[in-house]
């Protein structure tokens, strides 16, 4: 095929792909303590697959993601230039596929199998499941962006010394499901984009009706070579025809047809979909059983020891917003924020729990609620969060050395932010020493103890999720289940064991 | 046998200048010179699950403070190490080379959770004093009070 004419596409396309992909990573370094969250999750606001499910899961029109609409319309008119131009995971497929030399093959009946699964997740979001995070290409390279390459790449810098390694309790699941949409290629190029992106799919409903379109115009000298070149087997040159819906707007075509005979035009033609009543019946009613059932099946799971992210939405609300992508484990400062592998059950994988004994809870951090993009964690204010618990300390008495081995140690006592342990004397075995008590007026559920407690393996204090306090709405300060300590007011604590008594 | 990590500037330095400041403990029941080089070694917490005030004293045979200077000028005599509590304005600078003296004579400048102390009440200045790391006793100390407007 003439290789200068695959020039004049790839010096357009490529720049700018690269640009999106680009400010994707760009924008997920910024993601963290310190930096204004303001515009970080824009690609996930413009997301009408996350804006669609998650506010039918939701029952509430999740205003975040209302810039989805504005994607909608400029599909209307132009077509899937997502796909083509900005999708990150698009771009990294392209990457794939250009260094694998993968051949372009004709469409096929599984082109039907990005509608099926767009029909899963909204049925699914109907009973109030969402599994939008486990299918959209966005939230895919977000969550792979967080889970694997980053940490990856703080372990490569940091044989510099001068980064700290970012760990997560997650990698194996998430590189895999990269790996295999990028293995995909192997059969066809852009196997994904055609056949399983739901966001595609969704996409394709509209860019089907696009007022712009690749279309053929003039002389057409048969060749073939449209139609071979086409990544997503949108043509069928024997017909003269590029089915919109299919077309990822990616101007191969156009550069590489010897007669110029391709155009981008107005030009209302979709071409009808490749499926009869029947089977469209019969997707849609498949997808009506299926969903509710994988989601009676696949049961969350809630256990004492899950404590979530301050201002997190109340659990079955909190499950059907978050979107899975990541980005409040980024944004982390301690890295006390791990993804779940299975400790809120299947529905919860790569959810966010503090895990104490990774990082607490910064007292005077907020940022898992500013970058949330479903708001599945409320933005609260520094006010707001010192209120919100979302859980209480609790010593194991046999465990602690204070109180099983008449040591001196009072770290938790130390190091709580919220001054919610008390220091008392208690006599003990003939030795009177102060040992820590838990106050749960003041305990937030933090974890500072517990990850300073200097107890190897489980710690001696720890945090479980009683007590927490989740609302949907409203304010925790005011609602108050807690109360914070005021300076000046008398510490509980008894005169230290330190002095040697008169 | 336990080792621990120092840090290095500690182990590279020709002098090192300690700079702690005045605060009551809920474990050790003062938190000044001695206690502040607790900071310097990594495992800090494994002194717990030892005799902890014996500990602190031990510690400065190897980690010894050419100077030790300690902030005394707001000192929290309760709720401490870190609040809150209650401050006692003594706007004082206590000085000197002898870790153990300057930590002896800051007990004695205030009350303590509302009751007076003296050096040799805190055990883990005692212990080091026991050890001979230094003098305990005030009335043994060569002491130059310097007022600064």
């Amino acid at each position: 095929m003439p290789a200068k004419r695959i020039q004049g596409c790839r010096v357009i396309r490529w720049p700018i792909q690269a640009a999106f992909l680009a400010l994707f990573v760009f924008l997920f370094l910024r993601t963290r303590y310190g930096v204004s969250a303001a515009f970080q999750d824009v690609f996930f606001r413009f997301d009408p697959l996350v804006l669609l499910v998650t506010s039918i899961a939701l029952r509430t029109v999740v205003a975040a993601a209302l810039l989805g609409l504005v994607l909608i319309a400029g599909t209307l008119l132009f077509g899937r230039f997502f796909c083509g131009f900005a999708c990150p995971l698009g771009t990294s497929i392209d990457l794939f596929d250009a260094a694998t030399r993968r051949k372009a093959v004709k469409g096929s009946r599984l082109r039907n199998g990005k509608y099926l699964i767009l029909i899963f997740l909204i049925v699914a979001a109907l009973v109030g499941a969402s599994f939008a995070g486990f299918f959209d290409p966005v939230v895919i390279m977000g969550r792979s962006l967080a889970l694997v390459f980053f940490p990856a790449g703080t372990r490569l810098v940091n044989l510099l010394q001068v980064t700290k390694v970012a760990r997560y309790a997650e990698l194996p699941i998430a590189l895999a499901t990269w790996v295999v949409i990028l293995a995909l290629g192997f059969v066809a190029s852009r196997f994904w984009c055609r056949n399983l992106c739901p966001l595609g799919g969704l996409l394709a409903l509209f860019a089907k009706f696009s007022l712009f379109r690749f279309a053929f115009e003039g002389r057409c000298r048969d060749c073939g070579i449209c139609e071979k070149v086409c990544p997503t087997g949108a043509i069928t040159a024997a017909k003269r025809q590029i089915d919109s819906a299919e077309c990822i707007d990616c101007l191969a075509c156009l550069s590489c047809c010897p007669d110029r005979s391709i155009r981008y035009r107005v030009r209302f033609a979709p071409v009808p979909f490749d499926a009869g009543r029947r089977e469209a019946i019969l997707a849609l009613g498949s997808g009506l059983v299926l969903a509710p059932l994988a989601a009676t099946l696949i049961r969350p799971r809630v256990s004492e020891r899950l404590i979530r992210p301050p201002g997190s939405i109340p659990e079955p609300q909190f499950l059907a917003a978050c979107i899975r992508c990541g980005r409040c484990l980024k944004a982390c400062p301690t890295g006390g924020l791990q993804p779940c592998v299975f400790e809120a059950g299947v529905p919860g994988l790569w959810t966010p729990r503090l895990v104490p004994r990774a990082g607490p809870c910064e007292r005077n951090c907020t940022m898992c609620g500013q970058v949330c993009p479903t708001s599945a964690i409320r933005k609260l204010p520094l006010e707001e969060k010192t209120f919100a618990r979302i859980g209480t300390a609790v010593i194991d008495r046999t465990r602690c050395i204070a109180w099983e081995q008449n040591k001196v140690c009072l770290i938790c006592d130390e190091t709580c932010p919220y001054n919610a342990i008390d220091a008392l004397r208690e006599t003990l075995r003939g030795a009177a020493l102060l040992r820590p008590f838990v106050n749960e007026r003041y305990c937030l559920g933090c974890g500072a103890c517990e990850s300073r407690c200097p107890v190897a393996g489980p710690a001696a204090i720890r945090v479980f999720s009683a007590g927490e306090d989740r609302r949907r709405a409203g304010s925790y300060k005011a609602g108050g289940k807690v109360r914070q300590r005021v300076c000046g007011e008398t510490p509980g604590e008894d005169v230290p064991s330190g002095f040697i008594p008169e | 046998m336990l080792s621990v990590k120092v840090a290095k500037a500690v182990l590279q330095a020709d002098k090192l200048i300690n700079l702690p400041t005045a605060k009551s403990h809920s474990a050790t029941g003062v938190s000044l010179g001695l206690k502040n080089l607790m900071g310097l070694i990594w495992e800090r917490s494994s002194l717990h699950s030892m005799n902890l005030h014996r500990a602190i004293a031990e510690l400065s045979l190897v980690i010894r403070p050419d100077l030790t200077i300690v902030d005394a000028t707001r000192a929290l005599t309760s709720g401490g190490p870190g609040g809150p509590g209650k401050t006692v304005e003594l706007n004082t600078v206590v000085a000197g080379a002898d870790v153990v003296a300057v930590d002896s004579y800051t007990v004695g400048l205030t009350p303590w959770y509302n009751r007076a102390y003296t050096g040799k009440s805190v055990k883990y200045i005692a212990a080091a004093a026991e050890l001979g790391l230094g003098e305990i006793d005030p009335e043994k100390m060569t002491i130059k009070e310097i007022s600064v407007e």
